[in-house]
């Protein structure tokens, strides 16, 4: 029988034979690992109490919510779905024996995204695992939230959080799935997550991820992700907060006819770093892939795009596309984004490009030109450069809260009249 | 129309400006009173755009020389958003598409902007539609165009549409537009013609740059400039534009060239 403890066993066993990349591995040259590791950690952070987390201002009106509180699992709260079967909550809730509590321990750790330093970190600490069971054809209205937050100790060793989920959506169901990982700006946090989604055949996630860490966080995150035939999954996941974040969406198609479909928003300020590193594997045919990458960088910001499509042999007539845009609002600004097609199949549309540009000259006249003050004039230009990302996201409170989010941070002056 | 003892709102005198320290304008003079429609034709690169992009500032054009007053005013000593505030607009040529950014919210934000400057209280929301209700009859525009990014996708007829919708949110005191009627069918040309007519009042006076007589028996100017080489080289009234029409402009080179 499996159990969270056989679990962590193995995790930490895995974890004897690994080091932390360094910046030989490829795919690892942009950050200093392993010295960006914390030496010294706790699993302690700041005392405060679970109801003086900002909750409430990230509360979905009519969501169904779960907490990671200081890196513990809180039961969720709000109106939970009139379906009773479904199950939203954390493995602890039914007996170990439980054939389906066995089948979903026995997914943990199946993808090879979470099988390196980091996620066997995660696994080798898994104390608890969330979890949000979508029975076969049941199509749940109501938005599913994970919030996550922490408060580290002002001082003294980094705080460590290694929150995990399991997601599985059982044939034909739906869901829309909403993570939002929060910190405060003071004390050093690492946040070490890992999500795992199974999406059966037909299933559909619509899956919104969004990191608005404190200051003083290391963010990573792996999403690792398995999906039947006929299955969709569209993710949306924006970076915006942390010192340094980097996320991780592995997709593998494990059907035909299955559709992914990434959109992403780094925005970065600051001495902020942030990646995201992607990788969709179309293994059958009539896939498709589609991804749009978008990343804003002011001040000495460095994003960084990887992102990979592997198209097998037997994936044919597949439609692979993906397009990264970046806008540097400050000289002092970097980015780096690398595209990676690897494809076998033969009959396969796959297009790929990626621009970096600087705000359009004329597109700001024209807004001067009408009596638009410049610095509202590039706020509202770096906003509608990131509009395309955050327009398609389908829950609306969301929607609103980064379009306020985006108006604040693209420019230090609050504009006139709205 | 010409209004007797009307002040003057443009004074341009002896104007030159460069682009990549290419001279385009040699030294142009022209005056505008309140009430006037001008109207200025000319050869394809003879500056007409030029002019009308420095009197907006745009930063790629450098005067090199001469003055221009508005409203008895230095315009160059404001930026180009204190230009549109204080009345001054560009109907541009060729009208930008700003992806992202709803037509709606730009309206109401240059509008805003205006009223400010004016000490005149901020419309919010509600009440701006209210006002764009009363506005898009003028244009004849749908107000589906209201919710989509600026311009973006929009014909060439219904971006200079949204042009002159821009003209009627500003009120602007000099409107300067730029061969709005170029691209423009027939119906299109006569609602355009109709709007600019609707929004001349005696104190806001118009400088409309075109190739075509047509436009000018629907907004009928007092006075018609050529421009060629970077100059007005001539100045009639709106009997010009017929001659020119008929004439082209190579008549008016004297002929040493
Ligand atoms: N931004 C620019 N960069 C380089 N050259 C320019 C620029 N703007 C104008 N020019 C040049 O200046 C000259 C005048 O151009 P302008 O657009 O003012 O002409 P125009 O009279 O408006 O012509 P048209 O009737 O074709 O619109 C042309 O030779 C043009 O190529
Ligand atoms: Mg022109």
């Amino acid at each position: 029988m499996i159990t969270l403890a056989s679990l962590r066993q193995l995790g930490q066993e895995h974890l004897g034979y690994l080091t932390p990349p360094t910046r030989q591995r490829e795919g690892w040259q942009y950050l200093r690992m392993p010295e960006l590791l914390p030496t010294a950690t706790t699993t302690q952070g700041r005392e405060i109490a679970t109801s003086s987390a900002p909750w409430q201002s990230f509360a979905i009106p009519g969501a169904y919510q779960g907490r990671w509180f200081q890196g513990r699992w809180q039961p969720p709260v709000g109106p939970e779905p009139e379906d009773g079967e479904l199950w939203f909550g954390s493995l602890g809730d039914r007996p170990p024996g439980d054939p389906l509590v066995q089948r979903l321990v026995g997914l943990v750790s199946q993808h090879p995204a979470t099988r390196d330093y980091f996620g066997y970190s995660n696994q080798a600490a898994l104390e608890e695992l969330a979890i949000l069971y979508v029975p076969q054809n049941r199509a749940i209205a109501q938005p599913i939230q994970i919030l996550s937050y922490a408060a580290a100790q002002p001082e003294g060793a980094c705080m460590v959080v290694h929150p995990r989920c399991l997601v599985v959506l059982e044939s034909g169901s739906q869901a829309t799935l909403l993570e939002r990982w929060l910190s405060e700006d003071g004390g050093a946090l690492w946040h070490n997550g890992v999500t795992e989604i199974f999406l059966g055949p037909g299933a559909r996630l619509d899956h919104v991820m969004v990191q608005q860490q404190g200051s003083s966080t290391l963010h990573l995150q792996t999403t690792a992700l398995i999906q039947e035939g006929h299955s969709q999954y569209q993710g949306y996941a924006l970076a915006l907060g942390g010192h340094t974040s980097r996320q991780t969406l592995h997709v593998q198609q494990h059907g035909s006819a299955t559709e992914t479909v990434l959109s992403g928003l780094i925005y970065g300020d600051g001495d902020q770093h942030h990646e995201l590193y992607s990788c969709v594997h179309l293994e059958h045919p009539h896939s498709t892939s589609r991804q749009l990458q978008k990343v804003i960088l002011d001040g000495h910001a460095h994003g960084v795009f990887w992102g990979k499509i592997q198209v097998g042999q037997k994936a044919q007539e597949t439609n692979a596309g993906q397009l990264s845009r970046t806008l540097l609002r400050s000289p002092k600004a970097r980015v780096d984004t690398q595209p990676q097609l690897e494809i076998l199949a033969d009959n396969v549309k796959c297009s790929h490009g990626a621009t970096v540009s600087q705000l359009d000259a004329d597109e700001l006249f024209y807004l001067l030109s009408r009596g638009i003050d410049p610095e509202t004039a590039t706020r509202l230009l770096s906003y509608g450069f990131a509009a395309e990302v955050i327009r398609q996201i389908p829950i609306a409170a969301v929607r609103q809260s980064l379009e306020a989010w985006l108006m604040q941070h693209t420019a230090s002056t609050v504009p006139s009249g709205s | 129309m010409i209004v007797a003892d009307s002040s003057e709102v443009l004074v341009i005198q002896d104007l030159t400006a460069a682009v990549d320290g290419v001279p385009i304008l040699k030294g142009v003079n022209l005056a505008i009173k309140a009430g006037e429609i001008h109207a200025i034709m000319g050869p394809n690169g003879s500056g007409k755009s030029t002019l009308s992009k420095v009197l907006a500032g745009h930063p790629d054009y450098e005067v090199t020389g001469g003055t221009v007053q508005y409203l008895g005013q230095d315009l160059f000593a404001l930026e180009p958003a204190e230009r549109a505030r204080a009345g001054v607009f560009l109907a541009f040529q060729y009208p930008i598409e700003v992806p992202g950014v709803s037509n709606a919210d730009f309206l109401r934000l240059s509008y805003n902007a205006r009223q400010k400057h004016r000490g005149l209280p901020e419309l919010d929301l509600l009440d701006f539609d209210d006002l764009l209700q009363q506005k898009l009859p003028i244009v004849e525009m749908n107000p589906a165009f209201l919710s989509r990014s600026v311009n973006e996708g929009f014909s060439g007829g219904e971006k200079k549409r949204n042009e002159i919708l821009q003209m009627a949110i500003l009120e602007p005191t000099l409107a300067i537009l730029d061969e709005t009627d170029s691209g423009l069918d027939i119906d299109a040309l006569r609602v355009v013609s109709h709007g600019v007519n609707q929004l001349a009042t005696p104190h806001n006076c118009c400088l409309l740059i075109t190739h075509y007589q047509r436009l000018l028996q629907y907004i009928i100017p007092d006075f018609i400039h050529v421009m060629a080489e970077g100059k007005i080289s001539l100045t009639g009234d709106r009997t010009l534009a017929e001659e020119l029409e008929s004439k082209g402009y190579d008549w008016l080179k004297d002929g040493d060239g």
